[in-house]
């Protein structure tokens, strides 16, 4: 967990690190999800129970944070933490079990003071069936799940069950407290000058050790080209989200140095399993197979993206190099069109949503995808959605009109496939399963996973459920989704993770 | 002029309430509400709820309306969904800047596109016109957000000159030096148009004033070429600059919106994108309502200064 020492000492401490946002970070609360551009704000001022560790490149391990140790329940609902002793909050206020136990009840217990609405509807997925929290002393902490919940670990790994400082929250109110980040993390909030800047200082005191760096200062530059510019000049020193014509640019430029982070991320297709006629399974396979991937992520992409087999992208924690997904076949596809009953093609109704789903090449992609299905017979027309309204026909689910929803989802641990694939959690039980996907074979599965203590038998059912998905065709799988981020060579000690996520924890600047 | 000065103000009073109107009800056209944006994709419909009655969007428009106007009439446009802040405080800080890049723009635009004008119309159908024209031509055409890209390649990547972003330098002092030097690629952008604008209006209104008979009398008092010019036939050719640059200044606060994206330049046209990709909707909402009530100011001053410069409109009022 410590900083790489090797690295530390290799570089001058102190310098802040100025770099550019694709967009002005939102509110820092501490457990509601403003977007990626905000979340990996909160994995560098607040800490959580436990963590995916954002030091590691790939297949991020999960680790004690500010638990050290904990112990599970053989029916997977009871879980008891021991916490880190000797932590602080920036605000000085102690670290101990009182305060996880302010953080959980105030976004689950409507009797809670400072209950907060939106952050109880944000934390839902952890805190939504609680039987109860105790403090059992001091430095432990008893969490009571009513049903198994054997994904609770992970989940509280998600950047949104970050640990705030109840002082703080009592101090500001919930109204203000979001503009007064207090944590216990490797960087302290500093201040916010609205459109310009977000100062952020380290923290002497960080449990893990101190981070080399004086601070860093987030500041938004939305245009692409400016921002690449903006590193080029010096005028910042790391960026996100390069756009896709200015790579190459920045690899040819020695003081630069830009690396991609396989997203966990699914671009794909919600097909309509509730109405006719890809309710037919052959039919989703058709689509499947008909896909050029390869070209896809190469060309259309850029290399900004891998082909998709299934759920999980490569080297990020849930994926399993074992999964038999489906590769470019047009004949494949052709015969599973005709043994479906369509012998002579069929036309599609697709919904994509405007913007693209968070994608440079939104629009490029699906008509690339387009032109796969025409080469098979399937005539999809692809109709844009407004982003809100094509988020209410998520909530509402998929109706007789269409066919298939496109949709780019996060998906970064096994709980999402319960989200995705689970009978119960169709609409209006949640908008995470708004195809009707319905297998009774899958949901056995998915209740088994959640009783599963044993983390490698856990691991064994969720392959099987994706295994089983990726059969079924339950989506229409296309592509994993990469991130560009670039930084000066005087940037030294950064890890780029395969995530959204990511820290400054370990960043010193050289010359 | 009293009356004719209280008649204009008068009849800003129902545009300003119809402005107030179109931005709530565009507002509410648009589809989802906050509830569900506040609440989270994993929210229960009865969290939804409970947050849609807490702000007040279960009850009828009318009476939605008749809060947010009251309210906003006091000076409180809500709360920022995206920063937790109060969208009155959030928009005021910001246009500040903005009106820092209205009015640098304004000169500019003054400084450039008048003595062009004045140039081309003296120099008439000579190689300087000609090329001058093509200029406000290809100056008026060109989208602002290409021509901030292209200065910002050519001034800020090739020559390092100037800074591609920002009001201050974020290592640097600051100060009034460091702001001008920031202030230089964003504000010629800005300029471009109402600069091709005034040029252009400027060459026309003075060719067809130098061919009036008191201009012809002034010369044939034996007064030289740049006296004429300069004494009797320029302050009639500008009275409509004036009022175009009136209107032009209103135009800049909205073409602000893509200067500042382009240079992150951080005033309400920034906030207003920002708010848009947050769909941060009471933020939307008190940005375009500051900028039209501005846009509505703008034009009263410009009619009350056409009564002052113009008698003859003063009067027929």
């Amino acid at each position: 967990m410590l900083a790489p020492r090797a690295v530390r000492a290799a570089a001058k401490p102190g310098g802040t690190l100025i770099c550019g946002w694709e967009a002005e970070p939102g509110a820092f609360d501490n457990d509601i999800d403003r977007g990626a551009v905000t979340r990996t704000l909160l994995h560098n001022i607040y800490d959580r129970l436990v963590d995916r560790d954002m030091t590691v490149k790939a297949n991020q391990p999960l680790v004690g944070n500010l638990a050290t140790s904990w112990q599970v329940s053989p029916d997977a609902t009871t879980y008891t933490f021991k916490l880190r002793q000797g932590v602080k909050f920036h605000d000085g206020t102690p670290f101990d079990a009182e305060a996880v136990k302010f953080n959980i009840d105030r976004d689950s217990d409507p009797s809670h003071k400072y209950y907060n609405k939106a952050g109880a509807g944000s934390l839902k997925l952890g805190y939504g069936k609680l039987a109860g929290v105790t403090v059992a002393d001091k430095y432990s902490i008893r969490i009571v799940h009513k049903e198994p919940f054997a994904d609770f670990l992970p989940v509280l790994a998600f950047g949104t069950y970050s640990i705030a400082s109840p002082t703080a929250i009592q101090k500001y109110g919930n109204d203000d407290y979001p503009s007064h980040p207090v944590g216990t993390g490797p960087f302290k909030y500093a201040g916010r000058e609205k459109g310009v800047k977000v100062t952020f200082e380290r923290n002497p005191d960080y449990w893990a050790g101190a981070p080399a760096i004086d601070g860093f200062v987030v500041h938004p530059l939305p245009e692409a080209v400016t921002r690449v510019t903006a590193l080029q000049t010096g005028e910042v020193d790391w960026i996100n989200a390069v756009h896709p014509d200015s790579i190459a640019n920045i690899k040819s430029n020695p003081n630069l140095v830009l690396e991609l982070a396989q997203l966990p991320n699914t671009w794909g297709y919600i097909p309509n399993h509730k109405y006719p006629p890809t309710t037919k399974r052959q039919l989703r396979q058709a689509m499947s197979w008909a896909i050029d991937r390869e070209t896809l992520a190469r060309d259309v992409m850029k290399g900004l993206a891998s082909p998709a087999m299934g759920t999980h992208a490569p080297g990020t924690p849930g994926y399993d190099p074992n999964i038999r997904g489906y590769g470019y076949d047009p004949a494949k596809a052709r015969q599973l069109l005709t043994a479906a009953g369509f012998p002579n093609g069929l036309p599609l109704e697709v919904w994509i949503p405007a913007g693209g789903a968070g994608s440079p090449f939104g629009l490029q992609m699906n008509e690339f995808i387009q032109q796969n299905f025409k080469a098979v017979g399937i005539n999809a027309t692809f109709t844009q959605q407004e982003f809100q309204t094509f988020q209410n026909n998520m909530a509402n689910g998929i109706q007789r009109n269409v066919n298939a929803l496109q949709v780019g989802f996060s998906v970064d641990e096994f709980v999402n496939l319960q989200r995705m694939f689970r009978t119960d959690l169709q609409p209006p039980n949640g908008n995470t399963n708004p195809g009707w996907y319905s297998n009774a074979a899958v949901d056995t599965l998915l209740r088994k996973a959640l009783a599963a203590t044993n983390d490698a038998q856990r691991r064994q059912i969720y392959y099987q459920v994706e295994q089983s998905a990726v059969d079924d065709a339950a989506w229409i799988f296309a592509v994993h989704q990469k991130a560009a981020r670039a930084w000066s060579r005087k940037v030294k000690g950064f890890v780029n993770p395969n995530s959204y996520m990511f820290t400054f924890r370990t960043v010193t600047l050289g010359a | 002029m009293l009356r004719f000065s209280i008649d204009r103000l008068l009849a800003t009073v129902p545009v300003l309430l119809g402005v107030s109107i179109v931005v709530f009800l565009t507002m509410k056209m648009i589809p989802g509400d906050a509830a569900q944006v506040l609440a989270g994709p994993q929210a229960t419909q009865e969290q939804v709820a409970l947050i849609r009655q807490s702000l007040g969007l279960d009850r009828p428009l009318y009476v939605q309306y008749a809060t947010w106007l009251s309210r906003a009439m006091r000076g409180n446009l809500g709360r920022s969904i995206q920063l937790e802040a109060p969208v009155t405080d959030m928009v005021l800080n910001r246009l500040r800047n903005t009106l820092i890049l209205a009015v640098a723009a304004s000169v500019l635009a003054v400084a450039i596109g008048v003595p062009a004008g004045i140039f081309s119309a003296t120099h008439k159908s000579s190689i300087i016109d000609r090329a001058s024209m093509v200029v406000a031509l290809f100056g008026n055409s060109m989208p602002t957000f290409w021509l901030g890209l292209v200065f910002i390649l050519v001034f800020s990547l090739h020559f390092r000159l100037f800074p591609s972003n920002g009001m201050y330098s974020l290592r640097g002092p600051g100060g009034l030096p460091d702001l001008l030097w920031h202030l230089t690629l964003p504000a010629l952008t800005l300029a471009g148009v109402p600069a091709a604008v005034l040029a252009r209006l400027t060459r026309s209104n003075l060719l067809e004033t130098l061919t009036d008979d008191y201009v012809r009398t002034a010369r044939a008092k034996g007064l030289r070429e740049p006296r004429v010019v300069a004494r009797h036939a320029l302050g009639n050719a500008l009275l409509p600059v004036v009022t175009l640059m009136g209107i032009q200044v209103g135009y800049l606060l909205g073409g602000s919106i893509l200067v500042e994206t382009v240079f992150s330049w951080p005033g309400l046209g920034l906030q207003l994108y920002d708010a848009i990709g947050a769909r941060d909707l009471p933020l939307v909402q008190g940005g375009v309502l500051l900028a039209a009530t501005i846009f509505v100011l703008i034009n009263l001053c410009v009619d009350l200064s056409y009564g002052v410069l113009d008698p003859r409109i003063r009067y027929s009022a």
